[in-house]
């Protein structure tokens, strides 16, 4: 699998798995819990039969007892189909945000497709959407890694209108600088949709921290948009900035999305398995 | 050196010190960087206003500092002191026909000028000329004088010569006539600020003798003759002929042989054009009688018609003169036994270069500031629209600083970039 610079990292995430946050609907087997009964081995429950039913599905011993039939039910899994949408405007190409959000998603795609997910890539950038559908293939990691890498930051994105062809799992990065309301009613409906959402916010640490050196700061998508940044001001832009990312998080959490901040100076690895932890693991 | 206006120099070296100033205290752009999350920053002033602890552009800061020092060292208006006495002399020499010495008049201007004194000559007119060119004035040809336009030539020449003297003075050299002064005379000699000397030179006509006066040739029945005989207002000791025909070598030779004296060439001729008419003198005579107008030979016209004509003419001839006269007399009537005619015809036979009178110099004189103190020179220095020639080249020299910056500041990186 040509991977590149992420061999590090997929040996990192090797046995990490990325497990639904609740039962899936019901699809292919895979590793996730179903929200449909089947036939595996493993009991569950009893239901009455009824007309229609599979007749080898009968417990003939149950039967042979009481004389009642019944149908032997066993948890069901399926998988989960993965998309990653991944903003890719021209705010992400900012100290490390590009580069973290990129090991992200193979690292994510990575731990998704060890438990045989489809893992599909869509990217947006102020030039193109760019799309690799989701995947089980062999590869379909290399090909993401493949994609990312031709991938330039540029102009100002727009993710809300991507959201509708996404897979049943959503897990968007972005910096949240462009449609952030736009995509949170978009990352609701798909959720209504019985999809799962994850919103990977990827802040700078030198847009937590700027520096005291007085700057005129531009914003990458709006060149007209200039503000002196100095000792005077740094506060309120502190203030600013913390409330924006509260309200974002705070926002997203309120529709059911899973919200996870992440900084350009954090490992990758560590942000993977923390992404990819368990429900009942999160506090 | 000294200015004419001190305190623009003062307002440059303020404005210098404000370049200074402001280029320490610089209004500068920071630098521009990316930040995505800039639209977080609190809007504020683009400018930031920062002290320089160590001045950069050091020759920039020249360039300007320099540029506006020498503005306000041009509007200032620099003089550099002259060399010279502390108390100076503008001297007046009047320089006219009336005189019965000119030498004597330059000898007497020439003793009394010094190193840095200013020399006005003048007759009707004035003039502010060099003290070398008292050497080389031409005879004079103007019979009187003006003292009205003196006086104000003498203010021009006394602030062009009061920068860096404590006093001025002012002496005249002129015969002081009274004919010389007009209304506006003693008001301008009450203006001049100090001290005026007085040198009287003596004129031609200054005595109370009458012209001796002869007719030839002596008709009986010249109208003429007994009107010379009663001479009311004529002065002086000259020699007068009057000829009443053509002149001759006679009387060519009577001229050259008697300094100062005229011949007076008015030919009798009887015409029939005489008719009413106007003559003037340019002493102020006037004459309005049936008279017809006759030739008159070229020289200065002393006396015209009403309509401007030459009546008139004097032509100096040797050390005498030779007055040319074209006025036709009637030949009936009593014209000639009147006072009018008596004192035209006293200008007429008056000496060369006109009639002086005396008496009423003596009351100009009386009214002389010979007591005052001299002038000071700070106060004729102060007025008029004096300029100082370095006014010019330093604000072309600012100029060109100006535009030195220009490019200097073209070529230097701009701040933030």
């Amino acid at each position: 699998m040509p991977v590149g610079p992420y061999g590090a990292l997929l040996d990192a995430v090797r046995g990490v798995r990325w497990p639904a946050r609740r039962p899936v609907p019901q699809g292919a087997p895979g590793a996730h819990q179903a929200r449909s009964r089947g036939a595996a081995p493993e009991f569950a429950e009893y239901r009455p039969y009824r007309q229609g039913d599979d007749p080898k599905r009968l417990d003939w011993k149950l039967l042979a007892r009481s004389d009642r039939a019944f149908i032997r039910l066993a948890p069901d899994h399926s998988v989960l189909g993965t998309t990653f949408l991944v903003d890719a405007s021209a705010s992400m190409d900012f100290a490390a945000k590009w580069t973290l959000a990129k090991r992200l998603v193979i690292g994510l795609a990575a731990a998704a497709h060890a438990g045989s997910d489809p893992v599909g890539l869509t990217l947006v950038s102020g030039e193109a959407t760019r799309r690799l559908e989701p995947r089980t293939r062999q590869g379909v990691v290399g090909d993401i890694a493949r994609l990312l890498g031709t991938a330039k930051p540029n102009g100002a994105a727009a993710l809300a209108d991507a959201v509708a062809t996404a897979a049943p799992r959503c897990a968007v990065l972005t910096d949240c600088l462009g449609d952030v309301d736009a995509l949170r009613t978009s990352l609701a409906r798909h959720l209504v949709k019985g999809g799962e959402a994850y919103l990977v916010h990827v802040v700078a640490a030198a847009e937590l921290n700027p520096g005291d050196a007085p700057m005129l700061a531009t914003d990458p998508e709006d060149a007209r948009l200039q503000r002196p940044l100095f000792a005077a001001t740094h506060e309120g832009y502190r203030a600013r900035f913390d409330e924006f990312r509260a309200a974002v998080a705070r926002g997203m959490r309120s529709e059911g999305v899973h919200v996870f901040e992440v900084r350009d100076d954090e490992a990758a690895e560590t942000l993977v398995r923390r992404i990819a932890r368990p429900a009942e693991s999160i506090r | 050196m000294s200015f004419l206006v001190p305190w623009m120099f003062a307002a440059g070296i303020v404005a210098a010190l404000g370049v200074v100033a402001l280029h320490l205290l610089s209004t500068r752009r920071p630098p521009v960087s990316m930040l995505p999350t800039a639209r977080f920053v609190p809007e504020s002033d683009v400018r930031a206003v920062a002290r320089t602890s160590k001045p950069t552009d050091l020759l920039l800061l020249a360039l300007r500092a320099l540029a506006v020092l020498l503005i306000g060292l041009g509007f200032a208006q620099p003089l550099p002191d002259s060399p010279g006495p502390s108390v100076r002399t503008v001297l007046a020499l009047e320089w006219t026909t009336a005189l019965t010495d000119a030498e004597a008049a330059r000898s007497a201007a020439r003793a009394r000028l010094e190193a840095g004194d200013a020399l006005v000559i003048f007759d009707t007119a004035a003039r502010v000329v060099d003290a070398s060119e008292l050497n080389a004035l031409a005879t004079p040809s103007v019979r009187r004088a003006a003292l009205s336009p003196m006086y104000i030539a003498a203010r021009d020449a006394a602030r062009s010569i009061a920068r860096g003297a404590d006093s001025l003075r002012l002496v005249v050299v002129s015969a002081h006539t009274a004919d010389a002064r007009d209304a506006a005379t003693p008001a301008l000699a009450a203006s001049w600020p100090g001290r005026i000397e007085r040198i009287v030179l003596p004129a031609i006509a200054d005595t109370a003798d009458s012209p001796a006066v002869q007719v030839l040739p002596a008709d009986a029945d010249d109208a003429l003759a007994p009107a010379l005989r009663a001479l009311p207002r004529a002065r002086g000791t000259h020699l007068v002929r009057v000829q009443r025909r053509d002149i001759t070598a006679v009387d060519s030779a009577w001229l050259r042989a008697n300094a100062g004296s005229v011949l007076v060439h008015w030919p009798r001729r009887f015409t029939d054009s005489v008719r009413a008419d106007g003559v003037a003198t340019d002493d102020g005579n006037t004459l309005v009688a049936p008279l017809a107008r006759l030739p008159v030979s070229e020289g200065a016209v002393i006396a015209r018609w009403r309509d401007g004509a030459a009546a008139v003419s004097e032509r100096p001839v040797a050390s005498a003169c030779l007055r040319s006269v074209g006025i036709g007399l009637p030949e009936s009537g009593d014209l000639t036994l009147r006072s009018p005619f008596g004192h035209f015809l006293g200008s007429l036979v008056s000496p060369c270069g006109g009639r002086r009178d005396r008496a009423l110099a003596d009351s100009l004189l009386a009214s002389s500031r010979d007591t005052l103190p001299l002038a000071l020179a700070s106060v004729l220095a102060g007025e008029g629209n004096e300029r100082s020639p370095l006014t010019p080249w330093l604000l072309a020299s600012a100029l060109l600083l100006l535009i030195a910056e220009q490019i200097l500041r073209r070529r230097l990186p701009k701040a933030g970039s």
